[in-house]
């Protein structure tokens, strides 16, 4: 039997499993291990089984699944579900299997000797926390467990070196993944659940609509279409100040603006397609959402600011201080900037109406961006599990085994 | 946001039915003052065309404005009409009928923008508007040619891409 002591002495496993991708990895590491998507693919016959899979008799079958990139990659036998939805887990059979994977066939090390590290999204249920610890300590005999909200971990990314204070715990986590964008704001450590603002698409909406106008545009595109988009979003999109002289410079300058993507398609067969204005409109859809949806009409930088002026009179300077990104689809080359540079004039403007002119300090308002944006809740959980308070608050086996699941509702936030 | 015109409008601009009467640099005759240099409404309208015509609501600030969002509803029913033009000369024919036929004004029955300009209240009114939106459809024929084609002749995609937009889901008759 592994002693906390020894699981101390380890490095804990770290594992952030979002809505369409899961990072996984040791702590102390600067990226994750694996990125892999969070899809189960569970073979087709044996659908009935997985619904009672600890009750029943167990069998080989149960053991035929795939996770990630390889379930994804075998679609022709294995079924694709997905165990979370909305960053919430709403299968809790899938999410099993998935972390069996994870921990057994992946990172292969024996959940006994080291302590876990797992996050969950704002507002999540304290029942949910239970189910968490439950699977955690009871199949697969974890050493300890911890259950972290990414925003708070996204703000110890942006600021890992802070160890004075606790200012590195106020902020507004701007986080963008691939289902939806949340804007939550964060004061020590706390989530203020009432003014986590929403907005409805992501990176998977900025892919369709870059797939939108390239299909306009008449561009050959080869079968694989989707994957195209994806390439062009990540590796030849950018923020722009403004739409009318960016439009301009691409007209005057076709040779610099314009760019071309050349590739072979998995038929073997070659491609090549032209890149103009997408590159700078797709980002800009979230300046401009009228652009590509009816659906929504607030810009991302007043969503930003609504959340803020939600939230209680004494922590907004703080929080606009404070603004930090995270999340693969807040990665485009100057998405901070145009974030800040908007905001900025909003605050501004508000100031300026106010009636009474009093002489108040300018708020300052700063976008963070660094570079461990794309995951940077994983590389936040990375940080905070090789602190050395974060032994003194992970829930232990022995904790667990005397005072049961419920003592996981709660995790104590603890600073450097 | 949709971009708004930047013309200034002064007491001395003349309104037809709401869309202020501004100054082209034009040979053509017509009611419009008259300018030689600097950017005058057109060329505005062509720079601002590609990225006003992806929203779908158009807030109007001023006068100037009804006279843009105009010409961004004629600028794009040029796109369409040009679209399978294999050249300029080809273009240019379809466009000079174009802006030679006869439109409808504020007012007619099936005017696209009923809900941004009154009708005229007096004769004279309506044979500004009529007057003045002849010459820049005409001034926008002329220059919008040298956008959509390339130097080598040639159809620009990246414009006649914009000939499948609509903009605020209206079309000019």
């Amino acid at each position: 039997m592994t002693t906390s002591n020894e699981a101390a002495n380890r490095p804990a496993v770290v594992i952030d499993a979002g809505t369409s991708s899961t990072k996984f990895g040791f702590s102390g590491n600067v990226e994750p291990n694996y990125i892999m998507p969070t899809v189960v693919g569970l073979d087709t016959h044996n659908l009935a089984k997985t619904t009672s899979a600890r009750s029943s008799t167990p069998s080989l079958k149960d053991l035929d699944y795939l996770i990630g990139d390889e379930a994804l990659a075998n679609t022709k036998k294995y079924s694709i579900h997905h165990p979370i939805t909305d960053g919430q887990v709403n299968n809790w059979d899938l999410m099993d299997k998935y972390w069996q994977h994870c921990v057994f066939k992946y990172l292969r090390c024996d959940p006994e000797d080291h302590y876990f590290l797992l996050t969950e999204p704002p507002l999540n249920s304290p029942e949910n926390r239970e189910y968490t610890a439950e699977i955690m300590f009871e199949t697969f005999n974890v050493a300890g467990l911890y259950i972290a909200v990414n925003s708070v971990l996204a703000l110890a990314a942006a600021n890992p070196m802070t160890g004075q204070g606790t200012d590195f715990l106020t902020g507004t986590v701007v986080d963008s993944g691939e289902g939806s964008t949340h804007v939550i704001p964060v004061v020590d450590g706390y989530v203020i659940g009432s003014s986590v603002k929403t907005l409805p698409f992501a990176g998977k909406d900025v892919s369709q609509f870059i797939l939108n106008l390239l299909k306009e545009r008449g561009e050959p595109l080869p079968y694989e279409a989707h994957e195209v988009a994806r390439v062009v979003k990540e590796k030849h999109c950018y923020t722009c100040s403004d739409i009318a002289k960016e439009f301009n410079k691409h007209h005057l300058q076709p040779e610099k603006y314009c760019q071309h993507l050349n590739g072979k398609t998995s038929r073997g067969k070659d491609f090549s397609i032209d890149l103009g204005y997408e590159r700078f409109l797709a980002p800009e859809m979230f300046f401009n959402p009228d652009i590509y949806t009816s659906d929504w009409s607030t810009p991302l930088p007043e969503v930003i600011d609504d959340a803020i002026t939600t939230s209680p009179i004494d922590t907004r300077r703080a929080l606009y201080k404070n603004i930090v990104l995270s999340g693969g689809t807040t990665l485009f080359k100057d998405f901070g900037r145009r974030i800040g540079r908007d905001l900025k004039n909003r605050v501004k403007e508000r100031m300026s109406k106010q009636v009474r002119q009093t002489e108040s300090q300018e708020i300052e308002v700063n976008v963070e961006s660094h570079h461990m944006q794309r995951f940077a809740v994983w590389f936040g959980g990375s940080v905070l599990a090789s602190t050395n308070n974060f032994v003194k608050s992970v829930h232990t086996k022995a904790d667990y085994e005397e005072y049961g699941p419920s003592i996981c509702r709660m995790n104590a936030l603890f600073r450097n | 946001m949709v971009y708004h015109c930047s013309i200034s409008v002064d007491a001395s601009t003349k309104l037809a039915c709401g869309a202020a009467v501004l100054p082209l640099k034009t040979q053509t005759a017509g009611p419009a003052p008259h300018v030689f240099e600097g950017q005058d409404v057109v060329d505005e309208a062509i720079y601002l065309f590609r990225s006003n015509v992806l929203f779908r609501k158009y807030d109007v600030k001023g006068p100037g404005d009804r006279t843009l969002i105009y010409l961004t509803l004629y600028i794009n029913a040029c796109l369409k009409a040009t679209e399978d033009a294999k050249t300029k000369d080809q273009a240019k024919k379809i466009l000079d009928a174009l802006a030679q036929e006869n439109f409808k004004i504020p007012g007619d029955v099936g005017f696209a923008l009923g809900g941004f300009m009154a009708a005229p209240k007096t004769g004279a009114e309506g044979e500004l508007f009529r007057g003045y939106m002849k010459q820049c459809r005409e001034e926008v024929s002329i220059r919008i040619l040298d956008f959509c084609f390339k130097k080598d002749g040639t159809p620009d995609k990246y414009w006649y891409a914009f000939a499948k937009k609509t903009f605020m889901n209206k079309n000019l008759s």
